[in-house]
């Protein structure tokens, strides 16, 4: 699943979607903070959702939206990272041909 | 029970649309009205009802509207693409009937297209959608 992430943060950054690239670039540094400490993650939070901000690790909540509420409250309308622990991230699937992607 | 019911002219046609404001999380609207700040006006579109999305879309660019910056990422998979990177927001979505709910939901492009936002199976999975096609309409519950 690593490889799979790098892979699609590189094709993102390229553009070749159509997609501005700063929309991950705006997370980089959380991403990489999650992607270094995954593996600890996996045996201290596993299934939980954390909250990283400005490359740091803020903390491991029960639910998505418990952490979306705490990053709000701590760091205010400003960009963060909330992600699920999990050891394969499986992604959304659309089925239908309406998102330009 | 929450619920809205629309009627569309031709449903096979046009499919289940309807028309949601998407608006910023309360979470949002709390530091911005604590700070003085205006609160954006909610941000209206025609979103299809969609089973086979796993999770809720909204138009590319109506965050921005909005002042909203992403709280995550996450990887997709659609017809022609996989493993495409899309940024998450927190929305509150704003139904008929003043349906409201808060989901967070990716940003994609929908050019093109004769909506502008997608309701997924994310948002489904806390209702109840009954799609009467000889009618014409559907309902959806809370």
């Amino acid at each position: 699943m690593r490889v799979h992430l790098a892979r699609a943060v590189v094709a993102y950054d390229e553009g070749s979607t159509g997609r501005p690239p700063t929309l991950v670039e705006t997370l980089k540094d959380e991403l990489r903070t999650f992607e270094s400490r995954r593996d600890e993650l996996l045996g201290t939070s596993l299934g939980k959702w954390v909250l990283i901000h400005d490359g740091e690790l803020a903390g491991a909540f029960e639910s998505q939206a418990d952490a979306i509420n705490i990053g709000y409250q701590r760091f205010g309308n400003v960009p963060f990272l909330v992600k699920q622990v999990v050891p394969v991230e499986v992604p959304q699937d659309y089925v239908s041909n309406h998102l330009g992607i | 029970m929450p619920s809205f019911t629309v009627a569309v002219p031709d449903l096979r046609a046009i499919g289940p649309i309807v028309e949601v404001r998407i608006a910023v999380p309360q979470a949002v609207e709390a530091i911005l009205v604590s700070g003085g700040q205006p609160v954006p006006s909610p941000v209206s579109m025609a979103a299809m009802i969609d089973t086979g999305a796993s999770g809720t879309v909204i138009q590319a660019g109506v965050a921005a509207r909005l002042g909203l910056h992403p709280v995550g990422v996450v990887s997709i998979s659609t017809p022609s693409s996989t493993g495409v990177l899309c940024a998450q927001y927190a929305v509150r979505l704003i139904f008929p009937n003043n349906v409201v709910g808060e989901a967070v939901v990716i940003e994609a492009p929908l050019a093109g297209q004769h909506i502008q936002g997608l309701i997924g199976r994310d948002v489904l999975s806390q209702a109840v959608l009954v799609y009467i096609g000889y009618t014409n309409q559907f309902t959806v519950s809370f």
